[in-house]
């Protein structure tokens, strides 16, 4: 059975573009644009892995980490930002303290992306 | 002459081309089509004279282009009274054959007497046979005096006749829906009489010339004229239509009171300035753009009485923080407002300048650069740093930087934005101002934990807000505030808990402590203990 990864971040391009090389790379995808609907997601369909921007409109990135971590603790959560915001750095750090297993910080490789992803799951 | 109302606008083509054009109306119904042959002349002689502050439209398109362009520097109204136009029709009647001839030293006398009244702050256009003033920083009775003078300048030059009314003068009397409605100024005496504001404060031989030629009116006066400046006064009297129709009597007192916004250095992780915010009753922001802009001023000058007092008790404190005073605009464009607002904070000893930031905000739409320099220059003395806040669009940001400001600003509670756009709008404003070469970007009315995270992932270094930290009756000192939290408190007003913090060993909020308050409350002195 396939992996499911749920993909949270309020940029199409960026949901598009993560769908289309998680696919490629056999897994299931879905995605939501914030972290609410993201949350609301995830509680229909519990997903094995969620990537989430952290910079978001309504619910962003590290509130929507905590409210994963609290509904389901054993989750795995990728935590991507950056696109060339200068303070993104300090907020993946908190990301990673507050219970993100792993950051990216964007821009990253698809390489980088699905090694992540794979030491994720395995985990 | 008797008002023209501009008719109303047509349904078809944009509203741009819809204002262009019915602004052209009116302009055509005033004073005729401009004159394009003398565009080359006109060209040639500019370009040897040495200029200040004129331009010269070489097309009607262009000149209804400037005159946009100044009401739109005028904050975007006619700002009634301040945006005048002088047309010499009258006279090129009167002269007849002769205006041919005469027309190059009749022009020349007037830019001559336009230039010689006007202050840096004022902005004049030319085209054909009539000249656009905006003045920039005197209100309605003063400008609308000062433009009189100028045509009686004019009319003594040429004439040497202040009382031939050969020069016509209309003055922008209100803005509505995009359409200028101009109406013609009442007499000079009219207007001495009832503005003795701007006379008492005029120059000393502007007030002798003044006074000399309300008697030489007086002299000449006959009963038909006399009953003519009597309707004059009459009119100059009566309540102008103006959009700034809202108005505190002069000893009606400001109602409301000021308090203190704390201010995050994302930098440093600390609470290192409080912000003087003004509220009222219902200890909401008061709506100030409501009011007009006198009463506007007299809030300006209580916070900044308030902000006064603050810095005098504050320098014996341990733990000191800065203070950040906000000044409006338009409380410091008039130069005689300037001048009493600067007078208290002149008073403010340089020990405790040290501790005083000044915000200058409500910024117009497209501030002439120089201007913004000359403001800047002004408060810059008095204060540690200023800061300018501008509009999200920031298309003000090079002026500022222009001005050489500490830190550019901008205020979420002035810009309403779906949270969906405001993200990249705020990258943009931060880009923008680190393009320019301004260091420190400044966030306020922070209100939610996505727009903290967008304002510290846009790099802003300075934040307030609700989500940062209520209002404040009195001011609680400097602290450190980290990020984690600013996020805690946010997120335990939620409802969740924050355990992660306490693995790494920060602080669990106890059951007695309260939430974070909105900012519909002003805290007890209780809670700025608590918190």
């Amino acid at each position: 059975m396939r992996k499911k990864i749920l993909i949270i971040d309020d940029d199409a391009t960026v949901r598009y573009t993560l769908r289309r090389i998680l696919l490629s790379a056999g897994y299931a995808v879905l995605d939501a644009p914030n972290g609410k609907k993201g949350v609301q997601l995830f509680q229909l369909e519990p997903a094995d892995l969620v990537i989430t921007d952290i910079i978001m409109p309504e619910q962003e990135g590290i509130e929507t980490i905590i409210e994963l971590k609290s509904r389901e603790p054993q989750t795995r959560i990728i935590a991507i930002s950056g696109g060339g915001r200068t303070g993104a750095r300090d907020l993946l750090h908190m990301a990673e303290r507050l219970g993100a297993d792993a950051v990216l910080h964007k821009p990253f490789d698809t390489a980088e992306l699905i090694k992540a992803v794979k030491e994720k799951l395995a985990a | 002459m008797r008002p023209i109302e501009a008719p109303a606008l047509g349904r078809g083509g944009g509203m741009q081309g819809q204002i262009v054009q019915q602004l052209g109306k009116t302009v055509a119904r005033l004073f005729g089509p401009a004159r394009r042959s003398d565009k080359a002349v006109r060209s040639r002689r500019l370009s040897s004279r040495r200029r200040r502050g004129p331009k010269t439209a070489a097309s009607e398109t262009e000149f209804l282009d400037q005159l946009k362009l100044i009401i739109r520097q005028n904050c975007g109204t006619a700002q009634a009274g301040r945006v005048n136009i002088i047309g010499l029709e009258r006279l090129k009647a009167t002269l007849g054959d002769r205006w041919s001839e005469l027309r190059d030293r009749v022009h020349a006398v007037t830019r001559s007497a336009i230039q010689k009244y006007l202050e840096p702050n004022d902005v004049w256009v030319a085209s054909g046979d009539k000249f656009v003033i905006a003045f920039g920083s005197l209100n309605f009775a003063e400008a609308q005096t000062k433009c009189r003078m100028i045509v009686r300048l004019i009319e003594t030059g040429l004439l040497g006749d202040a009382c031939a009314e050969t020069i016509s003068v209309a003055t922008a009397a209100t803005t509505l829906q995009g359409e200028v409605i101009f109406r013609d100024l009442p007499s000079l005496e009219a207007m001495i009489a009832s503005a003795p504001t701007f006379f008492a404060g005029a120059p000393r031989h502007d007030r002798e010339t003044l006074s000399g030629m309300s008697a030489a009116i007086a002299r000449r006066a006959e009963p038909s004229s006399a009953h003519a400046v009597a309707q004059a006064e009459k009119q100059a009297a009566a309540p102008c239509d103006s959009v700034e129709a809202i108005e505190l009597a002069d000893d009606e007192p400001v109602r409301g009171q000021v308090v203190w916004e704390p201010v995050w250095d994302a930098r440093t992780r600390r609470i290192t300035i409080y912000r003087a915010r003004y509220v009222d009753d219902a200890a909401r922001e008061s709506a100030t753009k409501t009011l007009a802009e006198e009463d506007i001023g007299k809030v300006d000058f209580a916070v900044r009485d308030a902000v006064i007092d603050q810095l005098e008790r504050r320098v014996t404190e341990t733990r000191l923080a800065a203070i950040a005073l906000p000044v409006r605009f338009w409380t410091v464009a008039s130069w005689s407002r300037r001048r009493d607002y600067l007078a208290g904070l002149e008073k403010v000893s340089p020990e405790r300048r040290q501790l005083l930031l000044i915000i200058l905000s409500d910024l117009p739409f497209g501030v002439p650069p120089t201007r913004l320099v000359e403001l800047v220059a002004a408060l810059r003395p008095l204060c540690r740093e200023l800061i300018v806040e501008a509009g999200l669009h920031g298309a003000d940001i090079p002026a500022i930087a222009a001005a050489r400001a500490f830190g550019v600003g901008t205020d979420l509670h002035s810009n309403e934005v779906a949270e969906q756009l405001l993200i990249a709008k705020l990258d943009q404003f931060a880009r923008n101002a680190v393009r320019a070469g301004i260091a420190n970007a400044c966030l306020a009315g922070v209100h939610t934990i996505p727009q903290v995270a967008a304002a510290i992932g846009a790099g802003f270094r300075y934040i307030s807000g609700g989500a940062i930290g209520p209002l404040e009756a009195e001011i609680s000192g400097a602290r450190p505030l980290d990020i984690d939290e600013i996020y805690r408190t946010n997120i335990e007003a939620k409802g969740f808990t924050w355990p992660w913090l306490c693995a790494q060993g920060g602080r669990r909020r106890a059951r007695s402590e309260p939430a974070i308050a909105s900012l519909s409350r002003i805290p007890s002195e209780a809670d700025a203990r608590t918190v």
